[in-house]
């Protein structure tokens, strides 16, 4: 199975210091694997937010995305590193826009647009979610039904939270439209066109024509 | 300290198995990057 060389060695030395089974390598590789490239790719984007000036604006968009997500699934790139980039250059874009959005919107037109993208992405929730990927399987049909509904108990609460902000003025405009945008990319990943940008991200000649 | 030291690894790799199976039971755990997830998680 292919991790990468400091994910195996770490996985390795593990086993050798506590005698764990053999058959553990693996597990803790891919273990090793997730927690240091969602650290790199959080780090990374909470980094460029804060150079930007909109740190809560990116964390936001972060902590919707990852709610949804996590059971929704959606379309992945092949390269870590790309990964790694896509992450770090999308959050915080999505920041800065609702930064300069919620300037140039009306409060009514605000609260359509956020309206509007829950319902939208409700319905691509409900019919394409959840969307796995080749090295992450869903094998069992009651663990996608599981995932479909909590994925869409997932947006409800976002729903929720957001109405209950927005009806309290708790906080600013932009930051529920932050929501807004973690929503609209937590649906459109799940969509075909997404899964066609990032093949095109992994493999730029075939916007030119040539598969390669 | 040597013993602490080997016992704070086994909660290393305690967690990182527990992690990897909550990983597992998710569609992905955030990132636009999945790794492979082993065979024995797959479900």
């Amino acid at each position: 199975m292919a991790y990468l060389i400091f994910s195996t060695k770490i996985a390795h030395y593990l086993i050798k210091k506590t005698n764990a089974s053999a058959d553990k390598k693996e597990i803790l590789a891919y273990a090793i694997e997730i927690i240091s490239f969602n650290f790199i790719n959080i780090g990374m984007s909470l980094f460029i937010g804060y150079i930007l000036g909109v740190l809560p604006g990116t964390a936001v968009c972060l902590l919707t995305v990852f709610a949804i997500r996590i059971f929704a699934g959606g379309a992945h790139s092949n390269s870590a590193w790309r990964c790694a980039i896509i992450t770090a250059l999308l959050f915080p874009s999505m920041g800065l826009l609702a930064n300069k959005a919620w300037l140039i919107m009306m409060p009514l037109i605000a609260d359509v647009f956020i309206l509007i993208s829950f319902i939208i992405s409700s319905f691509l929730l409900f019919f394409l979610a959840p969307i796995d990927s080749p090295n992450a399987p869903i094998l069992s049909l009651a663990r996608r039904t599981r995932l479909k509904k909590l994925s869409l108990v997932s947006m409800g609460l976002i729903a929720s939270i957001t109405t209950i902000i927005r009806l309290s003025n708790l906080t600013s405009t932009e930051l529920l439209i932050c929501i807004a945008f973690g929503v609209i990319w937590s649906s459109f990943i799940l969509t075909p066109t997404a899964h066609k940008l990032f093949k095109i991200l992994d493999n730029p000649k075939l916007l030119k024509g040539k598969e390669v | 300290m040597n013993k602490i030291f080997y016992k704070l690894l086994g909660f290393v790799v305690a967690s990182l198995v527990f992690l990897a199976s909550v990983s597992s039971a998710s569609a992905c755990l955030f990132g636009h990057y999945q790794p492979q997830v082993p065979k024995s998680l797959q479900k």
